[in-house]
């Protein structure tokens, strides 16, 4: 069997980025175990509108995941992530959320990884997934969006 | 006072071969819950009554799954009893104690939440998930008729959601931020034929 370091090099090489048909938000995929898994991109919520929301998904599987574990987390600027995590058996489909309801009127960059399991009885299978990042302004007062290059988006803070 | 309102659909297919059980959950703040049945009733407005989600035209699918989007909600689980045929209450029980250690709701079934039953009726109050409730409501219709029926169309989509039958745009489980689908069959090696994660 490959190592699962080589997996792992694997998976990361064949990630893609496409554009989800039903939730219209980008996102990253690659194939793990006999499955799909993918993280879109941050996004404001739309069930809580003042609230930043992204999804870790496990999909598509062809077989039912003995076991699996999904770990999440959205970071706003790099730091204080909001850490989520979802496990279980005999699943063949599974979908996590990490959200934050940040300062409003204020510019954030929002990144999010998820690190992805699947245990079948050999060596786990696993897979990390890093979004791209995302400027969000929550509120109804935000300031013209920042150039994140600009060294403006500090400045729009108080 | 209760933090979850857990919404709790239980089919009962023990007429046919198997799956015997399946149980469908849907989890709601406990103080978003009227907004949740008012949104919950505008988005299943189109539909037909007692209809069942693959007998809904696609048009209307992808209405009603960006509509129930707007529905606050936790998450909602399903679970299909796919362990060698049992006792029906034995399978019933499998499928509660699954919900409640092996799915998103694992993390609100030890918080104080009331239970809301539709479809077929638990008969005992000492089942999994049920026990440690504030209280058990066995007529969901009667109050919320809107997240029942919600629930209740939930448990009909399952079988083609998890075959990965339906487009994203048509799947009602693409509407809620977590969700797990899955059965209760043990842990198993893989099967000898199976080349993809080499």
């Amino acid at each position: 069997m490959t190592s699962i370091a080589a997996v792992i090099t694997l998976m990361t090489a064949s990630a893609t980025t496409t554009a989800a048909a039903a939730a219209a938000e980008p996102r990253v995929e690659q194939e793990l175990w006999w499955c799909n898994v993918s993280l879109d991109y941050p996004h404001r919520s739309h069930t809580q509108p003042d609230r930043v929301n992204v999804h870790a998904d496990i999909k598509q599987c062809q077989r039912p995941m003995p076991a699996f574990k999904i770990a999440l987390s959205l970071y706003q600027d790099e730091v204080s992530p909001v850490s989520t995590r979802l496990l279980g058996n005999n699943k063949k489909r599974a979908r996590l959320v990490a959200n934050t309801a940040p300062q409003e009127n204020v510019w954030f960059t929002y990144r999010a990884v998820a690190k992805f399991t699947i245990e079948d009885g050999s060596e786990p299978f696993k897979a990390t997934l890093v979004s791209v990042p995302q400027q969000i302004c929550i509120g109804t007062n935000c300031p013209p969006q920042p150039d994140p290059d600009s060294g403006r988006l500090a400045a729009t803070r108080w | 006072m209760s933090d979850y309102a857990v919404f709790l659909a239980v089919t009962d297919r023990t007429a046919q071969r198997e799956p015997t059980f399946s149980l469908t959950s849907l989890t709601i703040p406990a103080d978003r819950l009227g907004e949740a049945e008012q949104r919950a009733a505008s988005a299943l407005a189109a539909l037909p009554p007692d209809v069942a989600w693959p007998d809904v035209e696609p048009a209307v699918r992808r209405q009603v799954v960006d509509r129930v989007r707007r529905v606050p909600h936790v998450a909602v689980d399903h679970v299909e009893h796919d362990r060698p045929r049992a006792g029906a209450w034995v399978c019933l029980r499998a499928c509660l104690a699954d919900l409640a250690t092996n799915s998103s709701l694992a993390a609100v079934a030890h918080r104080p939440h009331t239970v809301h039953l539709t479809g077929h009726p638990v008969p005992d109050p000492t089942a999994p998930l049920l026990v440690d409730a504030e209280a058990v409501h066995v007529d969901a219709e009667a109050h919320h008729p809107a997240l029942a029926r919600l629930t209740a169309l939930l448990a009909t989509a399952a079988p083609a959601s998890v075959s990965g039958a339906l487009p994203d745009d048509e799947d009602p489980y693409e509407a809620f931020d977590s969700y797990t689908l899955g059965g209760l069959a043990e842990a198993g090696s893989r099967a000898p034929d199976s080349p993809r994660p080499q």
